[in-house]
């Protein structure tokens, strides 16, 4: 059984390389063969939106997700998205995210069943951090700045004084590089994946958060019902390898990308512990504030889901440690 | 039948159909539309027809395309671009070819603003073309020109293929622009002098404008000349000024081009009504014909067809000359039916691999392989920039700006040829970082 | 009778091709104010992004696809056509004219099936300060393939009719 899958990453990006295709290297040898894979990467066929409808109408077996892409059929998933600012630990952040979907929220699975699919995993990105094209001594250097950032971080842009730009990662160099933007927040892995440290001068080391709204092996429900037993156990058995390869990827990654910035002479500062300070004085209301938004977008048990997410991250914080 | 024969029938009836004077843009979506149905199914084919042609309209990069125009079109009906060739008449009458040289070096100039080929092209296009049939040039040169020297928007930095390059094969984007600048340089200056070699042996293709001009009639020429040098510094110098993204620009070139006409007296009501019926007429019929080069881009993503050539081809190669004349045969080939994104998402993940396990510079195959995109923007039966060519220019036939790029094709495999026999050319300037 | 239909089909082109023109005026204007201040009062437009990507594009895209086609602006070219016998020509032209009317046909009742459906579950996306409703956005592409739709269609109609339409300009 040849199963498609379809993604709007490229092939060579780790969620990739180390995660989809060794979910279906790990079912394959499980199965004996039985299941194979074929891949459509980088949106040969469609865009991140478009997987998701593929999903829903059967055209494609599995496939990378984001709630983000398809807000209005998400808004209970969409609270992962409102919750950025808690992701920190990528393993923590990743094991929470995976506990909450699956075993807390029914009805973010239900909104998944919804459109014919099934939740499989998320992996989480490590933590982001500001990353300026000039030189930040103080908090107030970062006032009045122009700072990229999605969409989840733009409260947080906002409240320090300056402006959110929204820039895609092939774009950020560039607009560092000619002052269309000051600084960033990425993951530090981006400093030499989009070349951002080229134009970097300032790393602000403290972490503000991660992207975990994503799944990477959103599957059709019929796929799923028409597997074997035998396959339905590998696939489950292979996620949470797939999701701990991924994470270590990442934190190696982001581990080479730093100690080539550092080479490279750029200025790490933690602002004296100022930006932390400032950071949580921003996110004292934070859960109450998510729970209110998921309201405002009709998801009924959104208070419930942010106190099981905040329950499985100090749980797994215990566990990791 | 396999799905590899039927994505081979598919570009035989695609061909066959657009020799048939069948729309282009029907020839190509057609044909996807049909062979994504026989492949993949009817379910297929509406999951693809709901999401591929919105999402290419509702894209922000793709915005720069019609403002691009727009910005063109305004300096074309209000009269600036008659100016700029007066001058160009008066001071390069001397050269043979002179006004397609000035094109060629115009678009290299104008490359160092935009980002892509078929802008490029657009902008230029709209501005050279006129003036230089007006001068009784040879359609074929004055298309041929403009098709082929716009393909230096994407190798003179910024690039946006040269990003997404970057992001596939993990090197680093300023690498990429570094390595793109003497390629770029080279092939504006191999353009030139084969347009000057071809016009002092046929000089019918440009005639020699002869007038008697004194001095100072050159020079108030030259001081007429001022809107069009001056949109494209707002155009560049929003950009490196940090006042703009590339694609922002494109608005700030529309607005100058609005107040630079308005200020010279030279906006009415129908020259904005035809400047905004040009864009949006020009607009639509490319339009058209990108769903049918993206639906295409599908039918060969599930026939299979691009990455089987790739694997029986790569199976010949060994040697790493082998390997990187066979990779130029099969992206040449490829490059005749898809456009640069196609190539991109379709081929490239088959290549990478290899040139990363033969240990080849990745900065260098970037450079080729960018090559081979813009070769691709010229070739027949699917030649992108020879398209915007033809929106812009309905009276032309699209046989005589694919013959007219010929010359230009042949001279790109002379570069071509070069690049790959002294890699320096590309990677002495990333060898200063 | 056909005469009729064709005015009111090319009518209604030409109105929503003016609705592209304005939509092409709004986008520059849009653009260049949203990047003046955001470079001069740091304070950008909200929402620019979707609004030139969901709305104006997909507005100066779409709709004015009937009257390009009207215009005999779609691109074709003229490789083999000429060496074809009057007769075979026309066949080739009526093939060209079905088969087109098929396939905007299929583009168009697509469209209109997405647009149900994101009007259905009220498709949105989250800006700065708000929301920006997309379902909309998604009628605008079903009404300019409505018209090239139409235009296509009576040519169609035209050629297998026998009347030569009077507005095809060869290539
Ligand atoms: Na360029
Ligand atoms: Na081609």
């Amino acid at each position: 059984q040849e199963l498609q899958y379809s993604t709007h990453l490229p092939p060579s990006v780790l969620v990739n390389s180390a995660g989809v295709e060794k979910v279906f290297d790990l079912v394959s040898k499980a199965t004996g063969g039985e299941v194979t894979a074929k891949y459509f990467w980088a949106g040969q066929l469609y865009d991140s939106a478009g997987n998701f409808d593929a999903i829903r109408g059967g055209v494609i077996d599995t496939a990378f997700t984001q709630p983000a892409s398809n807000q209005a059929e998400m808004p209970v998933n969409m609270m992962f998205s409102d919750l950025y600012h808690f992701g920190g630990d990528p393993y923590v952040t990743a094991a929470a995210v995976n506990a909450t979907i699956l075993l807390d929220c029914q009805s973010c699975r239900d909104e998944y069943a919804q459109a014919n699919a099934l939740f499989l995993g998320a992996h989480a990105a490590t933590p982001a951090m500001t990353v300026c094209a000039r030189e930040i001594r103080s908090i107030d250097d970062l006032r009045g700045l122009r700072i990229i950032g999605q969409q989840a971080v733009a409260d947080w842009i906002g409240h320090l004084g300056s402006t959110q730009l929204d820039v895609p990662p092939p774009g950020q160099l560039e607009a560092l590089e000619r002052g269309t933007a000051d600084c960033t927040n990425i993951s530090p892995e981006w400093l030499t994946a989009f070349s951002i440290g080229e134009a970097a001068e300032t790393i602000i080391t403290a972490p503000i958060g991660s992207q975990f709204a994503t799944s990477f092996m959103t599957m059709n429900s019929d796929t799923w019902a028409g597997l074997s037993d035998e396959a339905k156990t590998a696939f489950l058995q292979a996620m949470p390898q797939a999701i701990a390869a991924i994470v270590d990827g990442y934190v190696a990654a982001d581990e080479e990308a730093l100690a080539a910035a550092e080479e490279q002479g750029l200025t790490f500062t933690d602002l004296g512990g100022a930006y932390r300070q400032e950071l949580d004085g921003f996110l004292s209301d934070y859960a109450s504030r998510a729970a209110a938004k998921g309201e405002a977008r009709g998801v009924a048990d959104a208070a419930a889901i942010v106190a099981a997410f905040q329950d499985n991250i100090a749980k797994w914080q215990g566990i990791v440690d | 039948m396999s799905d590899f024969a039927i994505g081979v029938a598919g570009l035989g009836v695609m061909v066959l159909m657009i020799a048939l004077r069948f729309h282009i843009g029907l020839a190509m979506g057609a044909v996807a539309t049909i062979g994504i149905w026989l492949i993949a199914g009817p379910r297929a084919t509406s999951s693809v027809l709901q999401n591929i042609p919105y999402s290419f309209a509702a894209n922000w990069e793709f915005s720069a395309v019609p403002l691009f125009i727009l910005m063109g079109s305004i300096a074309h009906t209000s009269g600036m671009t008659t100016s700029l060739f007066r001058a160009a008449r008066l001071w390069l009458a001397w050269l043979p070819g002179g006004l397609a040289i000035a094109t060629n070096l115009g678009c290299a100039g104008f490359s160092a603003a935009a980002g892509s080929s078929l802008v490029t092209s657009i902008s230029m296009g709209r501005i050279a073309v006129p003036e230089m049939l007006r001068y009784n040039y040879d359609k074929g040169l004055a298309t041929g020109v403009v098709a082929a020297a716009g393909t230096l928007g994407v190798m003179i930095p910024p690039s946006i293929p040269m990003i997404i390059y970057a992001y596939f094969a993990e090197v680093s984007v300023g690498d990429m622009f570094m390595a793109g600048i003497l390629p770029g340089l080279l092939t504006a200056f191999l353009f030139s002098l084969m347009i000057l070699i071809r016009c002092t042996l046929r000089p019918e293709l440009a005639p020699k404008i002869i007038e008697e001009s004194d001095p100072a009639e050159k020079w108030r020429a030259l001081l007429e000349v001022w809107p069009l040098p001056v949109i494209i510094f707002v155009v560049v110098g929003t950009i490196y000024a940090g006042i703009a993204s590339a694609t922002q620009s494109a608005a700030f070139g529309a607005v100058a081009a609005l107040v630079i006409a308005a200020f010279q007296r030279r906006l009415s009501w129908p020259v904005l009504r035809d400047a905004l019926l040009d864009t949006i007429r020009n607009s639509a019929s490319l339009f058209f014909i990108i769903i049918g080069a993206v639906l295409l881009t599908r039918f060969m993503a599930y026939s299979d067809l691009p990455e089987t050539v790739a694997d029986m081809v790569i199976a010949i190669g060994v040697s790493e000359l082998t390997l990187v004349l066979v990779t130029a045969a099969v992206f040449l080939v490829l490059g005749c039916f898809l456009d640069p994104i196609g190539l991109m998402l379709l081929v490239l993940p088959v290549f990478l691999p290899i040139y990363i396990a033969a240990d080849i510079n990745l900065v260098w195959f970037g450079i080729l392989f960018i090559k081979y995109t813009e070769i691709g923007l010229i070739t027949p039966p699917v030649g992108m920039n020879v398209y915007v060519m033809r929106t812009i220019l309905p009276d032309i036939p699209l046989q005589v700006i694919f013959r007219g790029t010929a010359w230009f094709f042949v001279t790109e495999l002379v570069v071509l040829a070069l690049l790959i026999a002294f890699p320096q050319i590309s990677l002495f300037l990333p060898s200063l970082r | 009778m056909r005469r009729l239909a064709r005015c009111a089909a090319e009518a209604y082109a030409r109105a929503i091709t003016a609705g592209a023109c304005l939509a092409l005026v709004l986008a520059t204007l849009h653009i260049f104010a949203d990047a003046v201040a955001t470079k001069l009062f740091l304070s950008p437009i909200n929402g620019t992004h979707q609004i030139v990507t969901f709305y104006y594009m997909v507005a100066l895209f779409f709709l004015p696809l009937g009257y390009a086609e009207s215009q005999g602006a779609h691109i074709s070219a003229d490789l083999g056509f000429s060496l074809l016998s009057r007769r075979l020509q026309r066949i080739a032209t009526t093939a060209n004219h079905l088969l087109l009317t098929g396939y905007v046909g299929l583009l168009c009742w697509y469209a209109t099936v997405k647009a149900i459906q994101q009007t259905e579950v009220g498709a949105y996306e989250t800006i700065a300060g708000g929301q920006i409703p997309l379902w909309p956005s998604r009628w605008i592409a079903v009404m300019g393939l409505l018209a090239m739709l139409a235009i296509a269609a009576l040519k169609a109609l035209d050629s297998i009719l026998g009347a030569e339409s009077d507005t095809e300009t060869p290539a």
